[in-house]
């Protein structure tokens, strides 16, 4: 007995070092596209540490991530995330859920990872549904509670805050959570986070201090690239501010640079940037070049749901007096099947 | 609502920053703030309700009329009603909205709101509307539970809801009951007869009250239909109330034939026999609707539906004629693109989407037959459910069962690299399908032939966008380039231009870096998608297109500044420019292509096309309006002085490397002709003749010719008009230089070239010679006008002594230059009356020949017009009035009669301008056969109102200026002052109400009208002020509005009545009156020379069109057309003059006639498919997608360009 005890715990030994000599965790890199595999050896809220297979470690930083796939995750996991970039967030929630109740290993980063993906997958569906946003806060705010040291902490807690700003009650509570973010060590969320409160501000109608608040995003952000995302969308919101002041034209002009800067991977904001640049040439009285802007947003980021709804709705006003009225039909009828929650939708 | 507006106003979510921040915001933030102040006064508080409704802000007007109930201080007269406008909102609002909850919520609260207000206000005016609303939205949530019955399946259950269906149109058959009555009371309580001329506002009354009570009348009748509706199919309810129905309907249709309600009642009617399985009777009243040759909206949506319920005849157990319902519905889809997602139109595809999957059921059918029919159902039953209404359940059932059917071929791609291979490998089958289409022979295959096109194109297109869809972040990214830009080109080919520049712009800016080849080619969709998209805009509206061309042009020069698309781009730039009026810009665009570019050549004749035709426009403009400001003499001498150089320069260049032996080609003809025409201005006859003879059997008039008998193709050098065009300007230097045989060969030319129309080609030199005549006066050149006269009469006499005496054309030439001499010799008034005198005396003679036939009525309307010119004015007066005793409808007659009443009154009879006005009354004081200008205005109204695109719409213009400008003509010869001003008054009234109503009114027009409003202020002793212009912007929905705020304005009385059947009576006998006449094309040339004023005279020897001849990017026809794709739906020449019809210049095959017998080298290219051949995908079958530059990539050579601009393929192709 107790040499097959000591053989026992030999080949649990043998098991182990072997995992870890073979593991597969695999880290991609938002700034080169680079996958890194290995093994992840330390995570905390700024970053993450994997072991190559030659033994040297590697950090990264969480805003440098753009995705991680753990050793021994569901192969299903990576066709529902497929899902979620695309879009079709109903489905991909629909398979994450199921993940999670078939998940029968003993890996605690998967069931982790699937409890983040199933909140996100939430926010990013309520923010063109309203009446999703109470559920999908609470599932972020339950992981925020019980993943505080998680790679995703910063990350859960600005779409927390994102989804709280949707209404009126929850921006206190939203306010806070990202001066949180913003006495972070992790560049680019610091300035995400500054770039949603310079939103919450316009929001309240404070457009002098919002301008401010993104200046300061785009000037912070200098040319750190883990930073780019936040210098875009701090641009837009910058522009969002000269819209709101009525300075148009130069609205147009920041939604053109940023048109042409950002990269394609950034389509939430490039699609807010065309949004915008429709919005300025309605304000404008130019219904056609709007049109067309719109138009950019459903050809080309109809994946990206909030600003996809705010697209068709105008597309749906603004075909029929181009002389396309079963283009508006089809375009309102695009957007009342694929957003019937939307508040574009029951407009 | 209140408290959600004001959420999304301050506390609307982050990702939706900004946008409420509109105008619509910020005025419903002052109206917040203002929310609890006291109304002032002059609140336009009900025209603010209706302006919000207008443009759809249902939640705004509704807001605002809740505060407003609130305020105190509101006029109690508006107070009443804020319960009827609220109501009137939420029944708009109700019914707009798509989602059911909200829909019910409004129109529950709509009813209450309009209940409320009959109960407070049972006398109110506005009472028997408000009932009729609450009617119509009763009868609205019967039909919606009607439908909801669709899905019960439960006896019981459906009892149920049919039940109370059955109450809500009850109660609205009580309130349509009571409508009917107080209506009908109201319609007998007029006279019946009432004369138009002495009372039309009773009139219009009558025709309202009829139209209302008509209206009612035919709801009663749907009450009892949908009654029906409510028992199930089989029962003996159901049939003895749709036998009710049916006698109800039909009396109806019995009181009103032609009337609208009367045709929609036939058509109910027909539904009535329909459901009664009576399917004969029910068709041959489809048919016969179908037959309406009208298109104005209301019949189109009728004719509509008669084809949905046709298709469900046909396709009913009774008939089952599966073939024939896909043949019409294909057909009729594709006439009616815009009415697709109509509830008639859905309904069509739903038929043919059944017909589809009937057709698929033979045993018999070849197994890829079957799959074919499956497929084409399944795809239409998908586009069907997409669509909220009747047919979106079981179409999608359908998709579902179709989808099972078809197995696991149909099985949906799950990754990019299976998207993308599936749609690759359907990429090939596009051009079969094409060439398919092409090769059609008749009607039916042409149809069909294009719906497995379409429906080809949907599912690649579909299939595309799925693997844009998953893709993901190590997708290939050469692949999903070359997957944009595929999809670039079916959106193209769909008729989508805008996607299509989307996606190809995109792709050729962002896709460089990894796919460099196919971003180059995404730049020939990119350029081809904005042109089309240029020729698809209204005509009127095409600002937006014209800088999205340029802008693409912009965007391929920043990025390929060297490549052969960059000389391409910059003579798109040049023809962008010039479409814009901007010559200096355009030339400068021409003049940066290169010389080591192919198109060099093409760019210098294009850059001294643009000049001439600058130089042409504006004289034009000069002779449309003298009093419009024109550039300096000087700089219009550069213009043409440059032109000159320049064409003289290309012509030189192309002729050398085109040899001596060589048939000139489109561009060279026209740049050729243009010279002529330059040369002609210049007196510099002889070598103008030069020009166009030199050369023998290569000579320009050589070019031009066809063989006898074959037909002219409609555009480019050998159409008619170019060459009747080059003809008259050889004619005109053989005048000049007296070159009398030659002069007459040419006329045998010209009218060989003329056909029926020989008569037009003369119409059009003599108005070439008035203006030619009119531009030597306006420039103060007396000589050179004395000359040309000279030259002109001495011409004239001896063709006159030398012609055979029955030579109808000879005569008819005289006659039609002795007039342009007589127009062109104002000024002059001894010249131009003895020039009348000789014309009108030429007329006579020719109305005595028997050739005259059916010209007869056109040569009379030109012998008035001379007769009135002499101040004959009985005799013109005559004249015309043979025209009118034989068809008042005759337009031009009307017009003409009106200005001799005018012109009459103003030399010495001034009470001739009443009858001008108000049309003459007999003897007896009935109205006669001429109506004045206030009866053309109305009926040309009418029209207008009904098709806003009417080709009448520039005659009314005309009839409303003529009106106030009588109204002035008359007060001037007035001697009693205060008829003088009553008169003036009037007119200033006229005139600012018309602009107000008719916002979209040309600057040309604008200014004329501009001008007599000035002219009055200052005969009326104020000082003038300009007319003031309103926003063209919304003018096309406030048009009707608007109507009747003018009309209201109209001392006249001449508001537009309501009743589209007469309007639609006076059209079909308008066109008819003109088709008398049109069968000679004399006649429709005379008619259409005869209005005033010609907004585009031309000058000789420019392309009146300039590109129609000008092929403009003429390189292109010596091989710049991009490779591998050929455009031929979007017509890779921008036509920016005009001429919709000119094909990219490369492909002239298509438009060429057949070659003559003795040859030429000219380039033919015939037999290349007309259709664009679609891009080869990269790589081979079951390579991976993206292949190395040069390699065998995504697109293919096109076949080895012919023609002056070089034979040699573009390097890159294999």
């Amino acid at each position: 007995m107790k040499i097959g005890k000591w053989l026992a715990l030999l080949a649990i030994t043998f098991a182990l070092v072997n995992r870890s000599v073979s593991a597969d965790d695999r880290v991609t890199r938002k700034s080169d596209r680079a996958p890194i595999r290995g093994e992840l050896t330390a995570v905390t809220r700024s970053s993450v540490t994997i072991k190559l297979q030659n033994g040297q470690e590697e950090q990264i930083s969480v805003a440098n991530i753009a995705s991680i796939r753990f050793d021994g995750e569901p192969p299903t996991l990576s066709q529902a995330q497929s899902n979620e970039r695309s879009g079709a967030l109903d489905v991909a929630l629909e398979k994450y859920t199921q993940i999670e109740l078939e998940y029968t290993g003993d890996d605690r980063r998967i069931k982790t990872e699937l409890s983040f993906l199933i909140a996100r997958t939430k926010v990013l569906a309520a923010l063109a549904s309203p009446a999703d946003r109470e559920a999908a806060a609470k599932a972020m705010g339950d992981f925020r509670e019980n993943n505080g040291s998680n790679f995703r902490y910063y990350e859960a807690t600005l779409l927390h805050a994102e989804i709280l700003a949707q209404d009126a009650a929850g921006q206190a509570e939203a306010q806070q959570l990202l001066q949180e973010i913003q006495e972070c060590d992790v560049t680019g969320f610091r300035l995400q986070a500054g770039v949603q409160l310079g939103l919450l501000l316009l929001a309240g109608g404070d457009s002098q201090e919002a301008l401010i608040a993104f200046d300061k995003v785009i000037s912070e952000s200098g040319d750190d690239p883990s930073a780019t995302s936040a210098r875009y969308e701090g641009m837009l919101g910058r522009g969002m501010c000269l819209k709101s002041n009525g300075s148009t034209d130069e609205a147009i002009a920041v939604a053109e640079q940023i048109i042409d800067g950002a990269s394609e991977s950034e389509s939430r904001t490039l699609a807010r940037a065309w949004v915008m640049k429709g919005d300025c040439m309605r304000d404008k009285d130019m219904p056609k070049d709007a049109l067309f802007a719109y138009l950019f947003v459903d050809v080309l980021y109809p994946t990206v749901p909030a600003a996809h709804a705010e697209a068709l709705y105008h597309l749906s006003n603004l075909w029929g007096p181009a002389g396309y009225q079963n283009r508006a039909d089809e375009a309102r009828a695009t957007l009342t099947a694929k957003y019937p929650n939307s508040p574009w939708a029951s407009r | 609502m209140q408290a959600g507006s004001q959420a999304s106003l301050f506390g609307g979510g982050l990702t939706c920053f900004g946008r409420y921040l509109t105008f619509r915001a910020l005025f419903l933030i002052v109206v917040w703030i203002c929310g609890n102040a006291a109304s002032r006064a002059d609140e336009p508080i009900l025209e603010f309700v209706a302006g919000l409704r207008e443009r759809g802000y249902y939640d705004s007007a509704a807001d605002y009329l809740n505060q407003v109930m609130t305020r105190s201080g509101v006029d109690p007269d508006v107070r009443n009603v804020l319960d009827f406008e609220l109501g009137l909102t939420l029944k708009q609002w109700g019914a707009q909205s798509r989602v059911a909850a909200d829909r019910e919520q409004r129109l529950a609260a709509a009813e209450a709101s309009l209940q409320k207000f009959l109960s407070a206000n049972a006398t109110h005016e506005k009472a028997a509307e408000a009932s009729s609303l609450l009617g119509e939205l009763l009868f609205d949530r019967a039909e919606s539970l009607i439908w909801e019955t669709e899905r019960i399946e439960t006896a019981a259950e459906r009892a149920a809801v049919q039940g109370e269906a059955r109450a809500l149109i009850d109660r609205a058959r009580g309130i349509f009951q009571a409508s009917h009555d107080q209506y009908k009371a109201a319609y007998q309580g007029f006279p019946k007869f009432i004369d138009e001329s002495k009372e039309p506002e009773l009139l219009e009354q009558r025709k309202t009250a009829e139209n209302r009570y008509l209206r009612a009348w035919l709801n009663l009748a749907r009450c009892t239909y949908e009654r029906g509706q409510t028992f199930d199919r089989g029962s003996e309810e159901r049939k003895q109330t749709l036998i009710q129905a049916s006698e109800e309907f039909s009396a109806i249709h019995t009181s009103r034939r032609t009337n609208s309600n009367g045709l929609y009642a036939q058509l109910m009617m027909a539904r009535c026999f329909q459901e009664q399985d009576d399917i004969g009777r029910a068709l041959g009243i489809y048919n016969e609707l179908l037959k309406h040759e009208s298109q104005a909206a209301f019949m189109m949506t009728l004719k509509g539906t008669a084809k949905h319920f046709r298709l469900i005849c046909l396709n009913s157990p009774e008939r089952n004629d599966s073939t024939l319902v896909i043949q019409e519905a294909t057909t009729w889809l594709q006439q009616n693109r815009q009415l697709s997602t109509t509830t008639f139109g859905l309904g069509i595809l739903w038929e043919q989407a059944q017909a589809e999957e009937k057709a698929s059921q033979p045993r018999e059918l070849p197994e890829n037959e079957r799959n074919n029919y499956l497929r084409f159902a399944m795809n239409h039953a998908e586009q069907v459910a997409k669509y909220p209404g009747a047919f979106r359940l079981p179409a999608e059932s359908m998709v579902r069962r179709l989808r099972l059917a078809l197995g696991d071929q149909e099985k949906e791609p799950k990754d990019f690299d299976s998207a993308f291979e599936r749609a690759r490998g359907m990429i090939a089958q596009i051009q079969e399908l094409n060439d398919a289409l092409s090769e059609a022979e008749d009607e039916a295959q042409r149809a069909a032939g294009k719906a497995a096109l379409d429906s080809h194109l949907s599912e690649v297109g579909r299939l595309l966008t799925l693997a844009l869809s998953l893709r993901e972040p190590d997708s290939d990214p050469k692949a999903i380039a070359q997957t944009r830009y595929l999809l670039g080109f079916v959106r193209l080919r769909q008729g989508n231009p805008l996607d299509a520049v989307v996606l190809a712009t995109y792709t050729m800016t962002r896709d460089r870096a990894a796919d460099p080849e196919t971003a180059m080619n995404a730049t020939e969709i990119a350029m081809a998608a904005a042109v089309a998209a240029w020729n698809a805009a209204a005509a009127d509206n095409r600002d937006f297109e014209t800088r999205l061309i340029g802008d693409v042009c912009r965007q391929i020069l920043e990025l390929y500044p060297q490549s052969s698309r960059a000389g391409e781009a910059r003579m798109r730039l040049g023809s962008v420019y010039r479409t814009m009026g901007q010559p200096q810009q355009a030339v400068k665009w021409f003049l940066e292509v290169p010389d080591s570019d192919p198109q060099y050549v093409s760019a210098r004749l294009s850059a001294g096309q643009a000049w001439w035709a600058a130089w042409t426009d504006a004289m034009a403009a000069a002779a449309g309006d003298p009093e419009n400001e024109q550039p300096p003499a000087a700089e219009l001498d550069k213009w043409k002085a440059d032109a000159q150089t320049l064409l003289v320069e290309g012509v030189g260049i192309a002729r050398e490397r085109l040899g001596d032996a060589t048939l000139p080609g489109d561009e060279l003809v026209a740049a050729e002709v243009s010279l002529a025409g330059i040369l002609n201005q210049d007196g510099k006859y002889a070598e103008s003749i030069q020009r166009l003879t030199s050369g023998g059997e290569f000579s320009v008039v050589n070019a031009i010719r066809v063989d006898e008998g074959t037909p002219r193709p409609a555009a480019g050098i050998f159409s008619r008009s170019f060459a009747s065009l080059t003809y008259r300007l050889l004619l005109r230097a053989q005048v000049g230089t007296q070159q009398i045989d030659e002069a007459l060969a040419t006329m045998t030319d010209l009218e060989k070239v003329g056909g029926e129309d020989i008569v037009a080609a003369y119409t059009q030199l003599g108005m070439e010679l008035q203006e030619e005549l009119k531009r030597l006066a306006r420039s103060g050149d007396t000589e050179r006008r004395d000359q040309v006269r000279t030259s002109f009469e001495e011409f004239l006499r001896k063709v006159y002594e030398s012609r055979d005496a029955s030579n109808y054309n000879s005569l008819l030439w005289i006659a039609e230059t002795y007039f342009g001499l007589a127009q062109g010799s104002e000024g002059d008034d001894v010249a131009a009356a003895g020039y009348f005198d000789r014309a009108g005396e030429t007329y006579t003679e020719l109305l005595d020949l028997p050739e005259a036939g059916q010209s007869r009525n056109a040569i009379r309307l030109r012998l008035s017009r001379c007769r009135r010119q002499q101040q004959r004015f009985d005799d013109a007066l005559q004249v015309v009035q043979q025209i009118l005793d034989e068809n008042a409808m005759n337009l031009d007659a009307q017009f003409e009669a009106a200005l001799v009443l005018s012109d009459w009154g103003e030399n010495g009879d001034a009470k001739r301008f009443i009858e001008a006005i108000q049309g003459p009354r007999s003897e007896t004081g009935e109205a006669t056969s001429v109506w004045g200008w206030t009866a053309l205005c109305r009926r040309l109204q009418q029209i207008v109102m009904q098709d806003p695109q009417s080709e009448f719409r520039s005659r009314f213009y005309e009839a409303r200026f003529e009106l106030s400008s009588s109204r002035r003509r008359m007060a001037g010869v007035e001697t009693d002052q205060a008829t003088a001003k009553k008169q003036l008054t009037s007119a200033l009234a006229e005139i600012s109400s018309f602009v107000q109503a008719y916002r979209t009114i040309d600057d040309v027009a604008f200014a004329r009208f501009d001008r007599l409003y000035q002219d009055i202020q200052t005969d009326l002793g104020r000082a003038p002020t300009p007319l003031n212009r309103v926003s063209s912007e919304t003018a096309a929905d406030d048009e009707v509005l608007s109507d009747a705020v003018a009309a209201a304005a109209n001392p006249t009385g001449t508001a537009a009545a309501e009743t589209p059947d007469d309007a639609n009576g006076f059209l079909g006998m308008l066109v008819g009156g003109v088709l008398v006449l049109g069968g000679a094309a004399f006649a429709v040339v005379i008619v259409v020379t005869m209005r005033k004023p010609r907004k585009r005279a031309r000058v000789p020897g420019t392309p009146s069109k300039a590109p129609a001849i000008d092929p403009d990017l003429p390189g292109v026809a010596g091989g710049a057309i991009p490779t591998g794709i050929e455009i031929g739906d979007a017509p890779a020449e921008a036509d920016f003059s005009g001429l919709g019809h000119i094909e990219a210049p490369g492909r002239g095959a298509a438009r060429r006639p057949p070659r003559r017998p003795d040859g030429g080298s000219r380039p033919t290219g015939e037999g290349r498919p007309r259709g664009p051949r679609p891009p080869r995908p990269a790589g081979e079958p079951g390579s991976r997608p993206a292949r190395p530059p040069g390699g065998d990539g995504v697109r293919r050579r096109r076949r080895p360009p012919e023609g002056p601009g070089g034979t040699e393929p573009r390097s890159g192709g294999k």
